[in-house]
């Protein structure tokens, strides 16, 4: 499969916090690839430098063998790009919206306005087709969001956080159209802070924290990162934070963090220190409903890398 | 081509609101409607007549201001009512006519009126109006107290005496004319100046009130996104550019064909009134964008943009006669665009003036628009490509 | 009461750190009172003169004409005009096209000579296109010339009619009178006493500050709508207060933002312009009355509006065309025709009212029956206000 993104050694600094450092990324036609990492791990930044709305200080971005900067146009064509704000027009309906956007990507005419309805009818809006968007519920305008950037059949589609405040239904429509754009043989750059979504859409997956890109490979790849340690997830209330604190000082455990039920912990050899696990757990002020032993994911891998949890 | 596009979606939003079709299309015209009743021609300013005591000199003074055409006349019934109009501005002046006014002219004494008027311009006008009227009336009467003091006749042979030859003499006639091409006020109508006023007035503040438009453009983030297709800085910049100008030019072109239509209102020669409108269009577009990509909230650019428009227009001349400033001022109201387009459309409504006489009043405004574009192209540039 | 009360002071608190209010309630109205007093104070004040700027141009040197250019003299020491001497036409047409003078008065050779045969004598006053007004006022102290001129004409008529003599040198001389002095049978005295009228400086302040109070106040009631948007409003609603202290807390926000912009207003154009506001018990009552009154009809546009926007929109809407209508830039209407009987269905033509029965010393009981017409704005606009935004929360 040919390369259709190539992004070397990309560096941006802000005055003196330093956003992204040093990221490589390739993507060929027909993969999703999966940038996961947690807010203000400098994912929106990468995207913006990939997509020629922020000059990198340093490093090189070419998309279909074009370079891509700020100042040309060249190569931009080939890019579809679906901000993580709704950046579209609240006063315009979704068809004067489509049709706006289709003339900046120079399409005109009657294969403008074939492909516009091709979109509402993808995206679900060909009955709301003519309704103000500002009238739209969020998950309509999201929608919209996407078919904006699908519009001209681009090469490249770039998704930044797309399901961000989006309701399950909707979020499972985005996914699914998601699954069937590689179907289409369009390469696809998805951020997302959630681990799920890059587990069930991404062919591979690049962790990213901290402006540096710590591991990427297939899912299977990424894994078996975790080696022979198991994750142990515990279901528990109370002062979560502080047994994850005290966790972590513990001899065997790799990382410890709250998760949504209680802890997650990544360890060395779970069966041997688990009463030790536990005792630590409940001396730290936190009641235990429930243990269970499972095989390692995207979260533990982040876990096992950062020695954090994805959300805080 | 994109920055067309651009262009016309602004346009295209423009029209879609309707606070915006209120304030660009039916409250201009409302307002040259309202001012050209009230300060226009077509509504004469009104003075209030009181009279103590019947009599011939009363009769005849107040024939004789009834008779002035530029002015209308309403009589009231007591002093107090007539004060009070005039405090409360419902006639611009009053006329106190007293009692005994015959016997105090029969008696050579010196006749006393009183005449109330409201501080502003039209008072001293009106004053100059009813005393020249008056002065006609006095005449006779001042002759005939003459001829008494000078021979033995008494008052009433002598004011008939008077009477009877007044007029014979060959007078002093005081006749106007005006240095240029054509005689001033005869051509102009009702609206005409007003309107030209009212037409630099909103042109200016709907450009700038669009910037409000672009604030919401940029901070849904659709600027960046243009930024994304195969787009360049300057296709945005100059279709942002094209957005305010169009809508400037839409509702300039507007307000002078109704008013064309509707008043009668004369814009001089089409194609000088034209190219003014261009390049005024151009200054407030450009003002616009400005405004637009220095300002990242909407509210606080309206508030500014309120002020910088009507303050402008005032400076400018919009809503007081440039002419009437003093010097210092007059030179203060020529750096504001306004006062150069008003300007140029004294020129041309006034003097009968084409393309050829308002050279000057167009580089002037074309320099401006020059440097607000620049200006403006230069922040927009950074505001767009700032992340 | 408590509870609304405490929304209001937490909101005013926010407000008043809000840039947007600041330019909204004060920069913009003091800013716009500045400029609009520079260009309409300087205008209407007759000691800073008008730039009435004239020439004259006497080819007759007569004895008639010379006392012509003696009369213009003595209107120029009055400080009323600019008065120069030129020696011919062209000079004189030069200066006006150089924009040196508005017009200038020319008396041809014969002028004179023309008055004592009483033949027709004409003064002629030249102007510039450009200056109508000013220009007109020349003309009208031309004619007021001829006039006394045409008097005394008349005077010697009627004298050598009755006296059955010639008019001769000598029959001039022995009239022992001038009989220029005909022309002062009359005196046409202005007895203007300026009271119920504001001047330049304070109208325009007063009328800047009443046609942004209603901007201003749009910052309190107006946010229920973009609390509404947000969420907040379920969040409040959900609490355990009542309705009315959330309305209630609006309504004491705008209340509070008006009178604070007032308040800054009046001190600071008092202060920075010499505007004079009248007796301070007085403007305090049509102050309370006029923020009431704007807390009422804002209040009509938070009830009804759709969205922050649409509420935004309309109220700006509602503002201008109240203060058009009511005066604030210039007096509309021409005494008891429709449109004067139309501009008090403004509580701004009230408001400015209001103000000028103050003016000149009045005592504050004068701003009563302003005040009294602008309340009936308030209270009917604000109850029913009250009405729908209460059932509005209920959904």
């Amino acid at each position: 499969m040919p390369q259709i993104l190539e992004a070397a050694g990309l560096v941006k600094h802000f005055d003196d916090l330093i956003a992204v450092d040093g990221v490589d990324l390739e993507i060929s036609q027909g993969e999703t690839y999966g940038l996961l990492g947690p807010n203000g791990a400098g994912k929106t930044t990468t995207i913006s430098m990939i997509s020629g709305l922020l000059e990198p200080d340093a490093g090189s971005v070419s998309v279909d063998g074009q370079r891509i900067t700020t100042s040309s146009t060249a190569g931009k064509g080939a890019i579809g790009l679906v901000p993580q704000d709704l950046a579209i027009y609240p006063d315009l309906t979704a068809s004067e919206n489509l049709t706006f956007f289709g003339k900046l990507y120079g399409m005109a005419g009657q294969s403008l306005g074939s492909r516009v309805d091709e979109v509402l009818e993808v995206i679900g809006l060909t009955d709301r087709r003519d309704d103000l968007t500002g009238e739209y519920s969020g998950g309509m305008k999201r929608r919209l969001n996407i078919g904006i950037g699908l519009l001209h059949k681009p090469q490249l589609l770039i998704l930044d956080e797309p399901t961000v405040g989006v309701d399950p239904q909707s979020r499972n429509a985005i996914l699914e159209s998601v699954e069937n754009l590689s179907v289409e043989g369009m390469a696809v750059l998805y951020t997302t802070h959630y681990m799920e979504e890059a587990e069930r859409l991404c062919d591979r997956v690049a962790i990213i924290d901290e402006g540096t890109i710590k591991a990427e490979g297939t899912r299977r790849e990424l894994v078996s990162m975790v080696g022979e340690k198991d994750r142990i997830s515990i279901s528990a209330t109370g002062n979560v934070a502080g047994a994850a604190e005290a966790l972590s000082s513990l001899e065997g455990v790799v990382g410890a963090a709250p998760s949504d039920q209680g802890l997650d912990i990544l360890a060395v050899d779970a069966s041997r220190i688990l009463p030790a696990i536990l005792t630590t757990v409940t001396e730290s002020g936190a009641s235990i409903t429930g243990v269970q032993v499972v095989e390692p994911n995207l979260e533990a891998v982040f876990l096992h890398l950062t020695g954090k949890a994805l959300r805080d | 081509m994109k920055a067309l596009a651009i262009g016309m979606s602004n346009i295209r939003r423009m029209l879609r609101e309707r606070s915006n079709i209120f304030f660009v299309f039916i409250f201009p015209l409302a307002l040259i409607l309202l001012i050209g009743s009230q300060f226009g021609g077509g509504v004469k300013p009104a003075i209030g007549l009181y009279i103590a005591e019947a009599g011939e000199l009363a009769t005849d003074i107040s024939d004789e201001v009834e008779s002035q055409e530029s002015i209308d006349t309403r009589r009231f019934d007591t002093e107090a009512d007539l004060v009070t109009a005039v405090e409360r501005g419902h006639v611009q002046a009053g006329l106190f006519l007293p009692a005994n006014l015959d016997s105090t002219a029969a008696a050579s004494n010196v006749v006393e009126l009183g005449f109330v008027a409201r501080p502003d311009g039209s008072g001293q006008q009106l004053q100059a109006i009813v005393g020249s009227a008056i002065a006609d009336v006095m005449k006779p009467v001042g002759a005939a107290q003459f001829a008494v003091a000078a021979s033995d006749s008494d008052f009433e042979t002598a004011n008939d005496v008077a009477r009877s030859i007044a007029g014979q003499a060959g007078g002093v006639e005081v006749s106007v004319t005006a240095v240029g091409e054509a005689l001033f006020p005869d051509t102009l109508g009702q609206f005409d100046l007003g309107a030209s006023s009212q037409l630099v007035l909103f042109v200016f503040l709907t450009a700038l009130a669009g910037s409000a438009a672009l604030i919401l453009t940029r901070q849904l983030g659709i600027s960046s996104r243009m930024l994304s297709t195969p787009t360049s800085v300057r296709s945005i910049v100059v279709g942002e550019s094209m957005g305010r100008f169009g809508v400037a030019m839409v509702q300039g072109l507007y307000i002078v064909v109704l008013t064309l239509i509707i008043f009668n209102v004369n814009w001089g020669d089409p194609l000088a009134s034209l190219l003014l409108l261009v390049v005024f269009s151009a200054v407030g577009a450009g003002a616009g964008v400005l405004m637009g990509s220095v300002f990242s909230n909407d509210q606080q650019a309206g508030g500014v943009g309120v002020v910088l428009s009507l303050g402008l227009a005032a400076l400018g001349g919009c809503m007081f006669p440039i002419e009437l400033f003093s010097p210092t001022m007059q030179t203060v109201a020529h750096f504001t665009p306004h006062a150069w387009a008003l300007d140029g459309y004294a020129e041309l409504v006034r003097r009968g003036g084409n393309t050829g006489d308002i050279l000057l009043e167009l580089g002037v405004l074309a320099g401006y628009a020059a440097v607000l574009f620049a200006l403006a192209s230069w922040r927009l540039r950074v505001a767009i490509t700032r992340p | 009461m408590r509870t609304a009360f405490r929304i209001a002071v937490k909101d005013l608190k926010l407000r008043l750190r809000d840039r947007s209010a600041l330019i909204i309630g004060i920069i913009a109205p003091l800013s716009l009172a500045f400029i609009l007093n520079l260009v309409f104070g300087n205008a209407f004040d007759p000691t800073g003169g008008i730039g009435l700027e004239y020439g004259v141009v006497d080819l007759d040197r007569s004895e008639i004409s010379t006392s012509f250019t003696s009369v213009l003299e003595e209107i120029e020491a009055e400080g009323i005009l600019e008065l120069e001497q030129f020696t011919d036409v062209e000079s004189a047409d030069e200066a006006i096209d150089q924009g040196e003078v508005d017009s200038y008065f020319l008396l041809e050779p014969g002028f004179g000579q023309a008055i004592g045969t009483n033949s027709p004598a004409t003064i002629k006053v030249v102007g510039d296109v450009d200056a109508p007004t000013s220009t007109q006022i020349a003309a009208s102290i031309a004619s007021q010339f001829a006039t006394g001129v045409e008097a005394a004409q008349l005077a010697i008529g009627t004298t050598s009619q009755l006296t059955s003599m010639p008019v001769t040198a000598e029959f001039l001389d022995s009239l022992g009178a001038d009989p220029r002095t005909a022309a002062a049978s009359y005196r046409l005295d202005d007895v203007s006493t300026p009271t119920r009228q504001l001047d330049a400086t304070t109208y325009l302040a007063a009328g800047m500050a009443v046609f942004f109070l209603f901007f201003t106040v749009g910052f309190g009631v107006l946010g229920l709508l973009e609390e509404e948007r947000q969420g907040t409003l379920t969040r409040l609603r959900a609490a355990p207060i009542h309705r009315a202290s959330i309305v209630g807390g609006k309504a004491i926000l705008s209340f509070l933002l008006g009178l604070i912009s007032m308040f800054v207003l009046i001190v600071a154009t008092q202060l920075l312009m010499g505007a004079t506001w009248g007796a301070p018990l007085g403007v305090a009552l049509l102050v309370v009355a006029g923020v009431l009154a704007a807390v009422g009809i804002i209040g009509l546009v938070a009830a009804v509006a759709k969205s922050p926007e649409g509420a935004e929109n309309l109220s700006s809407i509602i503002a201008v065309i109240l203060g058009m209508l009511g005066g604030v830039f210039f007096q509309v209407g021409q005494g008891d025709d429709i449109l004067s009987r139309l501009t008090f269905i403004t509580p701004h033509a009230w408001f400015m009212r209001g103000l000028a029965d103050l003016a000149d010393g009045a005592p504050w009981t004068a701003a009563l029956p302003a005040t009294g017409a602008i309340l009936v704005f308030a209270v009917v606009t604000g109850a029913i206000s009250w009405v729908l935004l209460m059932r509005r929360l209920r959904r």
